[in-house]
């Protein structure tokens, strides 16, 4: 199953859309792994990754189907 | 209370009351930053009621700000932030006693300030004062509403308000550039609408009504209008990344500046650096940001904070040899990078380790001459 992909912020900028479908990780280093390889430039990034609406920290679990959400911090005011 | 009847409208909400409006009037709130974000947070904050408002901002007016900085004219064009909003604040609301100042908030003057005010608003646009401002609330267990900007997209929560911190959904400070709103636009209506986000919590918070955005990051998208969610909890880096003590605060070296960084660039030891720089073939740059010290002694170097690269960067332009530094070496590895993309023709580096190992190194070298 897929892993359904929102990108926020200069995230957004990396892979050029909003959202996107990628095939189903294991855990999200192995999700930031494949991303990072596939839109290089969100190697230079720093984000969190939320799965099912909640931000993970470290290596955390994805299960199948999961909603993931790339979330970077904003700068400007 | 209210003998003209000005918060008539508000005190006749289910919940609210005369006693809302009492602790409004009571209430001390700091913004940091009168930009897109402060100038639209001082003026619903001053026109509830609030009793006592703090404007922090050492930057001026300029034309550009204007679309979204509401408070600013074009008369105001070149004159002091923090002064015009007070001015402003102060004839439109006169029961509101307005504190100004006109300065930079760093590391040095933050806890003094915060320590006078109840509640801390965010509106600054980078990300050294927002996590400087997340490790003194911290320190003094003071309650900061978090709003930022980025083109059609902003960000709001409630931190520390015995909930979870900045640092619980961010960590560490990037060590790569993040532009603000100078550098890639934003959309003038959205400050003003996560500026409004921010007041709305800050009152909540004060009159206890409603629940407060703490645990929780709402992300605000205005071209599909609409939020997106997400729960925050406790991360296990956050303990070791926050200062402790004002000691630790003030010396700024907590773990915060420490990661590790994949960039991939050029960089040297101390031994080369030293060469480099006694041929007089190299500038040595510093990124770090402005309070930071030691201070770098017995060499020539430009100061230019990472934050301010993107605006600066001309300034070098003219060196053919850069050695960029920092404090540890992950700031300049990502500063390295960025020229470099900039100047792919110029002999660009980093320092291993940074001016952490530098002056181990130069301590060496002096032993040895002795």
């Amino acid at each position: 199953m897929s892993l359904n992909i929102k990108a926020f912020g200069m995230t957004a900028d990396a892979t050029e859309t909003f959202s996107f479908e990628t095939p189903h990780f294991a855990d999200t280093s192995e999700l930031r792994r494949h991303l990072e390889r596939t839109y290089p430039s969100l190697t230079f990034m720093k984000y969190s990754i939320a799965v099912d609406r909640k931000i993970t920290s470290g290596k955390s679990t994805i299960h199948d189907g999961a909603e993931i959400a790339l979330l970077p911090p904003f700068s400007g005011g | 209370m209210d003998p003209k009847g000005k918060y008539h409208r508000q005190i006749i909400l289910p919940g609210f009351g005369s006693d809302c409006q009492q602790l409004l009037r009571s209430s001390k709130v700091l913004v940091i930053g009168a930009g897109g974000l402060g100038c639209p947070a001082l003026l619903y904050l001053a026109a509830a009621g609030i009793g006592t408002l703090g404007i922090a901002d050492d930057d001026i007016v300029d034309l550009t700000n204007l679309h979204r900085q509401i408070l600013y004219n074009e008369n105001d064009v070149g004159k002091s932030k923090a002064i015009t909003a007070s001015e402003k604040i102060q004839a439109s609301f006169p029961e509101c006693s307005v504190f100004t100042y006109n300065i930079k908030i760093d590391r040095s003057n933050i806890l003094s300030i915060i320590g006078q005010y109840d509640v801390i608003v965010d509106g600054t646009d980078n990300l050294s004062t927002r996590y400087l401002i997340n490790d003194a609330c911290s320190l003094r267990s003071k309650p900061w509403v978090y709003g930022s900007v980025y083109k059609y997209q902003g960000q709001v929560a409630v931190f520390n308000h015995s909930s979870t911190s900045y640092r619980d959904v961010f960590p560490e400070a990037s060590s790569s550039h993040i532009p603000n709103c100078s550098e890639t636009g934003v959309l003038g209506v959205l400050a003003g609408i996560i500026g409004n986000l921010q007041a709305n919590e800050v009152i909540k918070l004060i009159t206890n009504t409603g629940i407060p955005a703490i645990n929780k990051l709402l992300t605000f998208d205005a071209l599909s209008a609409s939020f997106y969610e997400v729960a925050i909890t406790p991360n296990p880096d956050t303990v070791q990344r926050t200062p402790k003590t004002d000691t630790e605060f003030l010396s700024g070296r907590s773990k915060a500046s420490q990661g590790k960084c994949n960039i991939l660039c050029n960089t040297i030891d101390g031994a080369e650096a030293q060469r480099l720089l006694t041929g007089s073939l190299a500038v040595f740059v510093d990124v770090r940001d402005s309070y930071e010290e030691p201070e770098i002694e017995n060499h020539h170097f430009l100061k230019i904070p990472l934050d301010e690269l993107a605006d600066q960067h001309t300034l070098l332009s003219r060196f053919e040899h850069m050695i960029i530094v920092c404090s540890a070496g992950q700031r300049s590895k990502a500063a390295a990078m960025y020229l470099k993309k900039i100047y792919p023709q110029n002999h660009i580096v980093s320092l291993e380790g940074g001016l952490n190992n530098w002056s181990d190194f130069t301590k060496t070298l002096q032993h040895e001459h002795t």
